[in-house]
């Protein structure tokens, strides 16, 4: 309670000021909370065991793309080619094991790690690509990213055409892949956590170990924080950019690997405007535009506390346009509120 | 030097409280108009909180503030500035992709009808310029000119605003000697107009010369107020010490040894370094004297590997040294303390610890690529308790820290790769009476273990008191080597002036 | 690596550049975009219910419907036509994933297209 103390010790205006802050700053959290209780109010069934499980499910499959996101975010960067990078990778991984495969006729079903490491080389490529340009070239990396984003767009669709498929949805996946994706890792009461969830916490550890027990990890919110100073003291700036982006492409082609099974049925608008999630998600986990500042649990939490929202959302029957519009205000305030945190003066 | 002019302004009974640490404690300070009143203390004495609590960056706590005998409570530095009250920075806060005259009349444009009137600009600009002597072109970008002149406008600016008060924060720290003198000219014409003069400075020489009264403040609280004339340079030191100094620079003990460093023909690629040649020894300290924009940093830069070079050697011991980037020149004992700490040397969100510890991750490499944590904050104690760095805890920000403990930290990262050759810009700027010592100490140290220590300083003070020789550098070119014992400023300035 | 006076001060704020701003202005972005988002929440409460369509790709027209969040789609009366019988309703158009009117129910607003035999 040292911080109520304080807060009575201070003289009227000071005291408006502190709480004026705390407000401003923790705007966010307020309004989900509100919006969460109001859903819960109209629909209880919303905070079911069920629906909870079903929340968490979706939060471990939408971390990973996050993670990447982040790490772009904490080079004082950003990723809008995540969406794309991530239906490429479900393209590439559904297309590889189809039962009936109109992609590459003929073609029997690819064995589980030929897939995955079909797409984390196709990932690690376009996050070369995007880290090269932005560290060889100082090009920004709105820019870079975005020319990546409709590059990665035009593979899908061209992919998407190849063999007879012209252009239609890939469905019907092997069983073999959708096991190991949805299959079942344990039941609560009737409600099912699948296998995904098992990946998305080991990668979410192993993220967290690189960026908090590892030389890169350092150097990696060294350059975000000041490129300068981390090119003064040794760090290895380019390479240091250039890894975050290639390890960002890994984690969208796994998720793109695991999406496709997931949703059972992969299509060209497959990952499209993901990163707008990602990045919200991130923003209001505290991973802030400034660079060199970010957790894993920031990231972990964003995400939760979006997917809560946006299931609440859909069990009210929002109509899913208007929930651009949500997400689009979403993004604002939280990037409002990260500038005031960080870029103005005391 | 008047004694009984009227009180101008008076700061009363000023207490400021941040969780944790009491910044100020009733601090009370009068100056009177037509006098210039130097504020002196320690980093972290609360020279700077009790200025942003008079320009209304910070809300104080309590006391009162009194501008000609009427109370005020200034919103901003704005709000202040329209009242006759105005600060010239230490670290400047301008436009600098704008003009001379934009910067000058933001906010207020003199206007012809609904527009600005740039003729109306340029007159209003020049003639507050020929009023106080500067000479300077009022369309010139800001960011095209060396700090001393955008210094000059910051002055302009103030006194177009008919200030009465004005509060000089560190304003020598990034001038020469000419541009001082030209500085404390200006002063005086304002002094003798009737302004009050608030000089906050660490440069004692310079205190002496130009303040007519001195507050000294210790650890948030009034310590002292006494006429300039009355105190003597170590009674100002104990006053803001508490004990007492008596050398301002530790003794000299280091023998140089043989040659160990070897430059030659340096020429840079996109700056003006042109064939610069020199020897450095083992145990020595050798100072880099010049003028702002010499040529100095670029140097050190230079062999560092942070700066294109287009031709020249290095040679570490005989043996040919590459030096292309920083990571090379680490692995070949060189370390690098910039000059603008805040630009290139702080990771300023990070903690003490990854400040500390970012240049020496190899050391801590436990289990293939990962870090254990247990040697990293062992490291980082280490050197908080040898340079005396005053932080709450190692996961502090480092931006929260005082200029000179940041200092401290990054000397204490570049010590942890265990360099050979150090080479220090500016190692002391912004830094308090007490901790200069501490770094003087530690230079002399590293010489004494035979370390090679390469110190670009703007203080002849500083550089005749700690290096055994001093280069000159001077438009690019190295204008002559003098020995540290047996220099004078004079001919170290006259060597500057060579290729100016 | 600065090629001119490095006396300046580094004023760039990672990926928001040279932004300078207030915490005022801030400040009302903050309210305006949280007073924006409940209005746009309750807009929506008000316009709540997603749309099933009926694409018969060729036969008789469906009507749509409109329907909330876990419920069941009434089954429509059979589409004909010429030439073709009706086999079922799926969710894409070529008909791999198929729209079970027992026990799927209704996640969002959708178009289910009719799979024709043909005859």
């Amino acid at each position: 309670m040292k911080k109520l103390d304080a807060l009575k010790a201070m003289n009227p205006e000071d005291r408006k000021r502190a709480i004026g802050d705390f407000l401003m700053n923790n705007a966010m959290f307020i309004i989900i909370a509100v919006t969460i209780i109001y859903i819960w109010i109209r629909v209880p069934s919303f905070l079911s065991i069920t629906s909870i499980i079903n929340i968490i499910n979706l939060t471990a499959a939408k971390l990973p793309i996050a993670l990447g996101v982040g790490g772009c975010i904490i080079l004082a960067g950003t990723d809008i080619s995540a969406g794309r990078q991530v239906g490429l990778a479900a393209c590439i991984s559904a297309g590889l094991q189809l039962t009936v495969n109109k992609l590459f006729p003929g073609l029997g079903v690819m064995p589980i790690p030929v897939a995955l490491l079909a797409v984390i080389v196709t990932g690690s490529i376009i996050g070369l690509v995007n880290g090269f340009c932005m560290a060889q070239f100082k090009v920004h990396p709105f820019i870079v990213t975005l020319s990546t984003q409709l590059i990665v767009y035009g593979v899908i669709l061209m992919f998407l055409q190849l063999g007879t498929n012209g252009g239609q949805t890939l469905s019907g996946m092997s069983e073999g892949y959708r096991n190991f994706i949805s299959g079942t890792l344990f039941t609560v009461g009737t409600a099912k956590v699948p296998m995904y969830v098992l990946y998305s916490v080991i990668i979410t550890a192993i993220v967290w170990v690189i960026w908090n027990k590892t030389a890169f990890g350092k150097n990696m919110f060294a350059v975000g924080s000041n490129e300068d100073a981390a090119n003064v003291s040794g760090v290895n700036v380019k390479k240091t950019i250039i890894l975050v982006f290639i390890m960002a492409g890994i984690l969208y082609a796994i998720t793109g690997f695991i999406d496709a099974a997931r949703i059972a049925s992969v299509n060209a608008t497959t990952g499209l405007n993901y990163e707008a999630d990602a990045i919200a998600a991130c923003v209001i986990g505290g991973i802030s535009f400034v660079g060199g500042i970010g957790k894993v649990s920031g990231a972990i939490i964003g995400v939760l506390l979006l997917q809560v929202i946006f299931v609440g959302l859909n069990f009210l029957s929002v109509d899913a346009n208007l929930l651009y519009i949500v997400k689009g205000l979403i993004i604002l305030v939280a990037c409002c509120i990260d500038m005031r945190k960080y870029l103005v003066r005391k | 030097m008047a004694n009984n002019e009227p009180v101008l302004l008076r700061m009363e009974d000023i207490t400021k409280v941040f969780p944790g640490v009491k910044a100020l404690d009733g601090v009370t300070v009068e100056v009177k108009a037509g006098t210039v009143h130097a504020l002196m203390g320690e980093n972290g004495a609360g020279k700077s909180t009790l200025m942003k609590c008079l320009f209304g960056v910070y809300h104080k706590d309590g006391g009162h503030i009194y501008l000609e005998g009427k109370e005020v409570d200034f919103k901003n530095s704005k709000n202040a500035l329209e009242n006759g009250v105005a600060m010239v920075h230490q670290e400047l806060n301008q436009a600098l992709s704008r003009n001379v005259m934009d910067n000058m009349w933001l906010g207020r444009f003199p206007k012809n009808g609904i527009f600005t009137s740039e003729k109306k600009m340029y007159d209003a600009t020049m003639k507050v310029f020929d009023d106080l002597g500067i000479s300077v072109n009022p369309k010139a970008i800001m960011s095209t000119m060396p700090v001393s002149q955008r210094q000059m406008v910051e002055i302009a600016k103030a006194v177009s605003y008919d200030s009465k008060v004005i509060v000089f924060d560190e304003p020598t720290s990034s001038l020469t000697e000419v541009e001082v003198e030209h500085l404390f000219r200006i002063i005086n014409m304002l002094r003798d107009r009737g302004c009050a003069i608030i000089y906050i400075s660490h440069k004692m020489a310079e205190i002496k010369r130009i303040s007519d009264e001195i507050t000294i403040m210790r650890d948030g609280k009034w310590i002292a107020t006494h006429a300039s004339k009355d105190l003597e340079m170590a009674d100002i030191i104990r006053l803001m010490v508490g004990r007492e100094l008596t050398n301002q620079f530790p003794p000299k003990t280091n023998v140089p040894g043989e040659t160990y460093l070897e430059v030659k023909g340096l020429t840079g690629l996109y700056n003006k370094l042109d064939d610069v040649s020199f020897v450095a020894r083992r145990g020595e300290v050798l100072g880099l004297a010049g003028l702002d924009a010499s040529g100095r940093t670029e140097v050190l830069e230079s062999i560092f590997g942070i700066r294109t070079r287009k031709s020249g050697e290095i040679f570490l011991d005989g043996k040919p040294c590459k030096n292309r980037n920083s990571g090379e020149s680490i692995k070949n004992g060189f370390a690098m303390l910039t000059e603008e700490r805040r630009a290139t040397g702080i990771f300023g969100v990070r903690s003490i610890l990854d400040n500390t510890v970012i240049s020496s991750l190899n050391r801590h490499k436990k289990i293939g690529p990962l870090l254990g944590h247990k040697t990293q904050v062992e490291d980082t104690q280490k050197y908080i308790d040898a340079m005396h760095t005053k932080t709450p805890s190692q996961e502090t920000q480092i931006r929260s820290l005082s200029g000179g403990n940041q200092q401290k930290v990054i000397i204490g990262r570049w010590l942890l790769t265990d360099p050979e050759v150090l080479l220090l810009d500016e190692p002391t700027r912004g830094i308090d009476v007490g901790a200069k010592y501490e770094i003087y100490q530690l230079i002399l140290d590293l010489a004494n273990e035979g370390k090679t220590v390469l110190m670009v300083s703007s203080e002849m003070p500083e550089l005749l008191g700690v290096c055994d020789r001093i280069l000159v550098m001077s438009g690019g070119r190295l204008a002559g080597e003098v020995d540290a014992k047996t220099a004078t400023q004079e001919e170290i300035m006259t060597l500057a002036a060579k290729y100016a | 690596m600065q090629e001119n006076d490095h006396s300046n001060p580094k004023q760039l704020k990672g990926f928001y550049g040279k932004v300078k701003v207030s915490a005022k202005a801030l400040d009302i972005l903050i309210v305006i975009g949280t007073v924006a988002l409940f209005g746009v929440l309750a807009f929506a409460m008000e316009h709540r219910g997603y749309t099933i369509s009926f694409d018969s790709t060729g036969g008789t027209v469906v009507e749509e419907q409109k329907k909330m969040y876990g419920d069941h789609v009434d089954s429509p009366k059979d589409p004909t036509r010429e030439g073709y019988t009706f086999e079922c309703w799926s969710r894409d158009v070529g008909g791999t994933n198929p729209w079970d009117m027992e026990n799927d129910t209704v996640t969002e607003s959708m178009t289910l297209y009719a799979i024709w035999e043909q005859e």
